[in-house]
């Protein structure tokens, strides 16, 4: 939403209401249509890369909710035999889609609210009680992605220092001169081949040991291991095991690889941290209590959405009370799918799911019309 | 009253080990700094700039011993209270990247006004007033990696400027900026003195730009002050000295040079700018004409020495058999998200024995090139070829990130291709065994005469073997990683911005350096800002431009075509003789005596 401002309190309060009715109405017309109606949101949100997100934990942890609770909850009127004494029953299979729709419903209600609701709000919301979390949520924000850049360069160093060799069609076809002079080039930390096995170091190849091992099976391990730069022992018996396998020795520098390169990455940020505190200590950090340059004031708007919110959501609480909007499944399901929901809790609900949806859509008729 | 007061300041920073030993710093500091000045404060690293800037900041004060007064508008700084000083006094240091705290522009301005209390409403005045003043407008939103270098210091000065501070302490500010980014910031700073009278004291190594609107240079050596005079009288009499002539801008150094022949030009006023230079050039203007034209005639050997030394080079480049080169790169594309292209198209062959330097604006490509070139990145359509077995090394901008050991020993030896005991025998050594240990001096290498000892030596850092690498300079970290290099036997050195943030006796003993390992058979490529260098070194020079490789030839001919991307002594002699290109030229050209620059 672009063209309304809403108090980003009231917003949260919204999202939560959102996100317990998921649990209350277990309809599955309610549900239905609670699941539609937030497609369909996040739809005129354009979220619809976060959607592909939110599938890709769904439906594995759907399907296992669905799979799981029939096969270990045998509560229920309903039996349904699948082989011989072995049965299921119909109530724990439908709460187990309940469940998943639930699961589902709480998904979307969460990817729709990341969009409406920036991060720098719901800090403004955490700062007037939370001041220092919301300070160390700001500061962890900013440092995540530079503790990422820092490990990408530092991989970048190590890649060179452990160099790879290169596809042999990418070499630069050498003189006789140059081919003497690399018969001298000794010294360096590298898995070498034996001299007669012409390796050429480089870029395309990706894989160092691959490569290695299909030219030179003969290689001794003991010397393998140590010609790398190690941060481990290697006299560790273990180790030595696991190394004795290529699979393990792959394995194993990988994992030298990534600490080496952790550490490198932590001893740099702890450095430069040093620098951060003595920045902020320079700009009064911890001088007088801290206050926050976000502020937001409720106008019109925000009363009417408190206004709605109270009424429906009264509505809704007095049809709760009188069994409409959810269904019992243990002991017995009570539901039929001829029971249509036509009464004015149902109205209430779809209201409730409702002012988001409208605010989209005046939005994208204004921009419509605007332009 | 000045604003502030150091009189006989002393301070010596306590032990690290916990024990009564301090380790002097600053002696005898008598400084005074007025409302409004503008000072600069010059001396080779380690000499006490960072130490005397801090303990003029309240929170900042290094633990250790003080003595003597150190007064902010007549209340000692450390009498101070929390919010004067944290108002009062901003302090800004040497890398963007680390004094940033939060992830927005708009946070970051924002996060000293919410430190010291002020109301939202309040908060946002200052910020609106702000972001008008300086065109924020189009970056309060964004995230701060998606800044430059030169936008990220911007943005961490509007955030001490919001404070309305009445002190800015420097440290360094743009030796992390390229030239350009350096130069807005610095317009900006003395618009800020000008038009907002705000104080400032900034440390820097590079004069050229900042000496004509200064009102005091101070520098230090050893933990003194040296000098501590307007720019004009130190230009003058630095020029004497054999450390702080180096400090100079270049058109003072030339103009001093000139004055031991043309005797009118050293009663004039000492010209601090181009503009200046080229007005007190004038009245010599026709001897210059005259010397230009002899020197053209009579030197003919010497100039032509100096054009046969690029057409020999030329030649040599093109005599060479194609198979000379050790990596070819062809039709290269590189880009790091889809549809921007960083490179495209671009051929490029290394050949032995090749000292490259790389000039271009900020995000041309350099650094990727480099990268490509040492297979750190895959090209996206194109091939890098190389000779077999070829050893490349790479030098990171920040060399800190090569270490990875608690001692400069360890370091070196880390990479060795030495079983793994008589590695941590020799690091368990002290220094003088290690350095003449028979496994290390029995160390060959193709590319170079030395032996390990002589490689010691001659980078000069014997004295840090036993220290932590983080504990080192810039400078030093450098040339640590430099030697890790050529003991694997590199064959080829890539440098990124070696020249970042050296003081000039650095960049000075780093030329050197560079110089005689490329006279060793080694092939040398690096990126650089500072053209000088470039000019000085460098023999093959390549300048990016649009994603490609726009010019590759000599240096000297790059920058005596340019006009506006090119040296400072170039700019001011081009009238007379736009051949000159270095300090060098101009003494040979001009036959003026420069062994007092050496």
């Amino acid at each position: 939403m672009e063209l309304t401002e809403i108090h980003p309190g009231i917003l949260i309060v919204y999202y939560l209401i959102l996100a317990l009715s998921a649990f209350l109405f277990s309809n599955p017309y309610y549900m239905i249509t609670f699941i539609v109606l937030m497609l369909f949101l996040i739809y005129l949100q354009g979220v619809r890369s976060e959607l592909v997100n939110v599938m890709k934990i769904f439906i594995p942890l759907g399907v296992l909710i669905i799979i799981i609770n029939p096969l270990f909850i045998y509560e229920g009127a309903h039996r349904i035999y699948l082989w011989g004494s072995y049965f299921i029953t119909l109530e724990a299979l439908v709460y187990g889609f309940l469940m998943a729709g639930t699961f589902l419903i709480v998904l979307l209600a969460l990817s729709s609210y990341n969009k409406t609701v920036s991060y720098q709000e719901m800090l403004y919301i955490l700062s007037k009680k939370l001041l220092v979390i919301s300070m160390v949520l700001v500061m962890a924000l900013r440092f995540i992605p530079l503790l990422n850049s820092r490990a990408v360069e530092i991989e970048k160093l190590f890649k060179l220092e452990n160099r790879e060799y290169l596809n042999s069609e990418d070499a630069l076809e050498s003189s006789s001169e140059n081919e003497n002079l690399i018969q001298g080039v000794e010294g360096s930390n590298l898995i070498q081949g034996d001299e007669g096995s012409n390796l050429i170091q480089g870029v395309e190849g990706s894989n160092v040991f691959r490569e290695d091992e299909d030219s030179n099976p003969d290689l001794k391990n003991g010397e393998e291991i140590e010609s790398v730069p190690v941060g481990i022992k290697t006299d560790s018996k273990i180790i030595n095991k696991v190394a004795s396998s290529k699979r393990g020795r792959k394995l194993i520098e990988k994992a030298r690889n990534v600490g080496n390169i952790m550490g490198v990455t932590v001893s740099w940020s702890l450095e430069e941290a040093m620098f951060t505190a003595k920045s902020m200590k320079a700009r009064g950090y911890n001088a007088t209590q801290r206050s926050s340059y976000l502020s937001f004031h409720l106008k019109k708007a925000d009363y009417c959405f408190i206004a709605f919110l109270i009424i429906v959501l009264a509505i809704l609480a007095v049809g709760l009370t009188q069994g409409y909007g959810y269904i019992n499944v243990y002991p017995s399901l009570d539901f039929s799918f001829h029971d249509l929901p036509l009464n004015i809790y149902y109205l209430a609900f779809v209201l409730l799911l409702m002012p988001l949806i409208y605010l989209e859509l005046k939005e994208v008729w204004i921009w419509r019309n605007h332009s | 009253m000045p604003l502030i007061e150091l009189k006989d300041f002393n301070f010596s920073y306590a032990s690290t080990d916990g024990s009564d030993k301090t380790f002097e710093c600053l002696h005898d500091i008598n400084l005074e700094i007025n409302y409004g000045d503008f000072v600069l404060l010059c001396g080779p690293s380690g000499c006490g700039k960072t130490t005397l800037l801090s303990n003029l900041k309240k929170e900042l004060i290094p633990n250790g011993l003080r003595s003597g007064i150190a007064r902010y508008n007549g209340i000692g700084i450390s009498q101070l209270d929390d919010e004067t000083s944290a108002c009062d006094i901003g302090y800004l240091f040497q890398n963007p990247d680390s004094q940033i705290v939060t992830d927005t522009v708009i946070q970051e301005i924002a996060f000293p006004l919410e430190n010291i209390g002020v109301s939202s409403e309040e908060i946002r005045n200052r910020i609106s007033e702000l972001a008008a003043f300086f065109g924020l407008n189009d970056i309060l939103h964004k995230n701060v990696n998606e800044l430059s270098g030169g936008q990220k210091q911007l943005v961490n000065l509007c955030s001490l400027l919001v404070l309305r501070p009445k002190v800015l302490l420097l440290d360094e500010p743009m030796s992390q900026l390229d030239p350009i980014a350096s130069y807005d910031f610095l317009s900006i700073l003395r618009r800020l003195n000008e038009e907002f009278s705000i104080t400032i004291l900034i440390s820097e190594h590079k004069s050229d730009n900042i000496f004509s609107f200064v009102d005091k240079v101070v520098f230090m050596e050893n933990g003194r002050i040296k000098y501590d005079k307007n720019p004009r009288e130190v230009s003058k009499t630095a020029f004497e000295d054999d450390v702080f002539k180096h400090y100079l801008p270049q058109v003072a150094k030339i103009h001093n040079l000139l004055g031991a022949r043309h005797s009118q030009l050293s009663k004039m006023e000492m010209p601090l700018s181009i503009r200046e230079a080229r007005r007190s050039l004038n009245t010599i203007h026709d001897d210059l004409i005259k010397i230009s034209e002899d020197g053209e005639k009579n030197q003919n050997p010497d100039l032509a020495h100096v054009d046969s030394d690029n057409n020999s080079h030329k030649k040599s480049i093109f005599s060479r058999k194609a198979n000379d080169s050790i990596i070819r790169m062809n039709g290269i594309y590189f880009a790091y998200i889809k549809g921007h292209l960083v490179l495209k198209n671009l051929d490029f062959d290394l050949k032995k024995g090749d000292f490259i330097g790389i000039i271009g604006g900020n995000g041309v490509g350099k650094s990727t090139f480099l990268q490509l070139m040492c297979g750190l990145l895959k090209p996206i359509k194109g091939k890098v070829k190389y000779q077999k077995n070829l050893n490349i090394a790479y030098v990171h901008q920040n060399p800190m990130i090569h270490f990875s050991r608690d001692n400069v020993k360890a370091e070196l030896v880390k990479n060795l291709d030495i079983d793994s005991d008589v590695k941590s025998k020799l690091v368990e050594m002290d220094d003088g065994d290690f350095i003449n240990s028979k496994t290390l001096n029995g160390l060959n290498f193709n590319n170079l005469n030395f032996k390990f000892k002589d490689l010691i030596e001659f980078f000069g850092i014997s004295h840090l073997l036993s220290q932590h690498p983080y504990d080192c300079s810039g400078g030093e970290q450098q040339k640590i990683v430099i030697i890790q290099a050529l003991l694997k036997d590199a064959d080829v050195l890539v440098l990124d911005e070696p020249t970042k943030g050296l003081d000039p006796i650095s960049s000075l003993n780093l030329s050197k350096e560079l110089n005689e390992l490329n006279g060793n058979g080694l092939t040398i490529v690096m990126t650089s800002h500072d053209l000088d260098f470039v000019a000085n070194n460098c023999r093959r020079c390549l300048m990016f431009f649009d994603m490609n490789i726009q010019i590759d030839s000599p240096p000297k001919e790059i920058f005596r075509e340019n006009n506006f991307y090119t040296t400072f002594v170039n700019r001011m002699v081009k009238d007379y003789i736009p051949q000159a290109v270095t300090i060098d030229d101009v003494c040979s050209l001009w036959d003026l005596d420069g062994s007092s620059l050496e």
